[in-house]
């Protein structure tokens, strides 16, 4: 090689000192921020796998499951989750009750027959009603919806899960409406066409190509959003109280996993005690639920979105 | 019948044999199409004989596809979209008021370029028109349609084993043979096609090609086609479209060997287009 050649290679290709420091830094920089949520999750993980452990050796996990009373702070103490786990299935079924139905209706409804001004207007409604903080949710149940049940249904207890469940419907239905919305509008505009010069209506259209080849991502949305209403706390907490009840009658007071949470944490338990281990048994069921419902909705979407290629 | 009678002669034809005059059943008089304020088509009059292949030729951006789509008011759901004049189906106006574009669509089926089978099984693709219409009720009838459907998409014998399996496992010429039986299920006196081979090999192009051929006698076929050789394949009659309007229209062999116009010479000739 001549002098001049290898001359040439050094100033043209040789790597640069500064330059990849200056990478590496970047690079370990972006990384230490994907792990700080990482290590978070782990933390939180290993915090309520460590405190619901030494709840669980004192009280056996059968008697948590498949008890029937929960008074965690009342002699004699009882740790049966059931009570917790009926209060927010109540909450959860009446919201699902209005929020799938309504969600996939009004996504049908901006997706194939809104015009585009319309969508346009109905739009920024929805994230509006996304944007709310929960508390005033829970507020609105608290002064408005629970004052209507009353005058239907007089024996309607001030606090009642029907109010909670009526709340939490209107708060998770935006997330149904856009997430159906946008399952629908990834089906290819060929399946419309196809659907039309077979002689479809509109409506038929709608019911029997769209709702099908959208169902995956529909049902997807669907677990999301109960999945949501397990672990929404705020308009719960206020609207539907906070007394341990193994009912179904959604117009008495119950309480939820997640208000018996809010109870306990902001109350002056000191830690290392039952009650205070408790809270961290009922945070895990609450994270295992939530985690299945969301994995499941994963499941669901991944399959939907192999179905078109 | 009756022995006694004597025998009916055959009067012998002594002019030179011409294809019988067949009867119309597809027709535009005057019609204008426009998107807002741009033209698409523009005065077109034409017939379109019952059980033969029409194609429609033409330059990209002709107005072809639009003009197969007023064919079965395929073209409704543009909203800017203005229609004029009259087309007739067996002599009734499409676009008179109260009729029903759903209807219509029942009696001229459609092919796409794209095959497009539903998310569905092959069983439930076939099956999904005459379900909706109540034709064929369900049960052993509509077996029965949906095998004489695939049969006479030539689909068949490479499906009769796993009709449960999604349409979506076929082969794009599979897929577009069961579009078309899919479209043939419902019993349509016309068939449109939109340029139904773009998308598909040379051999499942031809296998299309002699499908058309077959199905021409039961069914009038209006196909739009980039491919002018496909047009002189398949065809009896041929329409060439420039700019939206109709240059030439006649038999096929008349097109592609003496075109009355210039401009058709020129298109088929390949000196344009």
């Amino acid at each position: 090689m001549t002098s001049s050649a290898s001359n040439k290679l050094k100033c043209g290709l040789q790597r640069q000192r500064g330059r990849e420091w200056r990478e590496s830094a970047i690079r370990s920089g972006l990384l230490m921020c994907a792990l700080v949520s990482v290590l978070t999750t782990a933390a939180i993980i290993g915090v309520l796998a460590f405190e619901s452990s030494t709840f669980f050796r004192e009280v056996p996990v059968t008697e948590f499951l498949f008890g029937t009373r929960w008074a965690p702070l009342l002699e004699p103490r009882s740790f049966g989750v059931l009570p917790l786990l009926c209060g927010t299935l109540l909450v959860v079924a009446g919201a699902g009750l209005i929020a799938l139905p309504m969600g996939l209706g009004s996504a049908i409804y901006l997706s194939e027959f809104a015009s585009s001004r319309m969508r346009t207007l109905l739009k920024p409604v929805l994230e509006v009603l996304a944007g709310i903080p929960t508390v005033v949710y829970g507020y609105f149940a608290l002064t408005f919806i629970t004052p209507l049940l009353q005058d239907v249904f007089p024996s309607t207890e001030v606090y009642n899960a029907a109010s909670g469940a009526i709340v939490v419907g209107i708060m998770v239905l935006p997330m149904v409406t856009s997430l159906c919305d946008d399952a629908l509008r990834a089906v290819p505009d060929s399946m419309r066409t196809a659907g039309y010069a077979l002689g479809a209506t509109q409506f038929e259209v709608t019911t029997r190509v769209l709702t099908p080849a959208a169902l995956s991502g529909i049902l997807a949305a669907f677990v999301l959003a109960l999945s949501r209403a397990v672990g929404e706390t705020m308009a719960v907490t206020l609207a539907s109280g906070s007394t341990p009840n193994l009912t179904l009658n959604p117009l008495e007071q119950i309480q939820t996993m997640t208000s018996f949470i809010v109870s306990i944490s902001k109350g002056d338990t000191p830690a290392g005690t039952i009650e205070y281990q408790s809270l961290f048994a009922v945070g895990a069921l609450l994270f295992v639920i939530t985690l299945a419902m969301n994995v499941a909705s994963n499941r669901i979407m991944r399959r939907f979105k192999e179905s078109y290629e | 019948m009756n022995n006694l009678e004597t025998p009916v002669k055959q009067p012998v034809e002594l002019e030179a044999p011409v294809a019988p005059r067949r009867r119309t059943i597809l027709e535009t008089r005057n019609l204008n199409v426009s998107y807002g304020e741009k033209a698409a088509i523009c005065r077109v009059s034409m017939e379109i004989p019952e059980k033969q292949v029409t194609s429609i030729i033409g330059p990209s951006g002709c107005g072809k596809s639009t003009l197969l789509r007023t064919f079965n008011r395929m073209n409704d759901f543009i909203p800017s979209l203005k229609i004029t004049g009259d087309v007739l189906y067996q002599d009734q106006d499409l676009y008179a008021p109260g009729v029903d574009p759903v209807g219509v669509r029942r009696h001229i089926g459609m092919v796409f370029q794209k095959p497009n089978p539903f998310p569905k099984s092959i069983y439930q693709n076939v099956a999904w028109g005459p379900k909706l219409n109540g034709v064929a009720g369900s049960g052993q009838n509509l077996d029965e349609l949906v095998e004489s459907s695939l049969r006479r998409a030539g689909l068949w014998g490479e499906v009769k084993d796993r009709l449960k399996e999604t349409g979506l496992a076929l082969s794009g010429g599979q897929q577009q043979r069961l579009c078309i039986a899919r479209a043939l299920a419902m019993q349509p006196a016309v068939l449109l096609m939109d340029e139904p081979c773009s998308a598909l090999d040379p051999i499942s192009t031809s296998r299309i090609e002699d499908l058309i051929d077959e199905l021409k006698a039961s069914y009038t076929i209006v196909i739009v086609t980039h491919n002018m050789q496909q047009a002189a394949r398949v065809s009896d009659l041929t329409a060439f479209l420039e700019a939206g309007t109709l240059v030439e229209f006649q038999e096929t062999e008349e097109v592609f060997t003496r075109p009355r116009e210039r401009r058709t010479e020129e298109y088929v000739t390949g000196r344009f287009g």
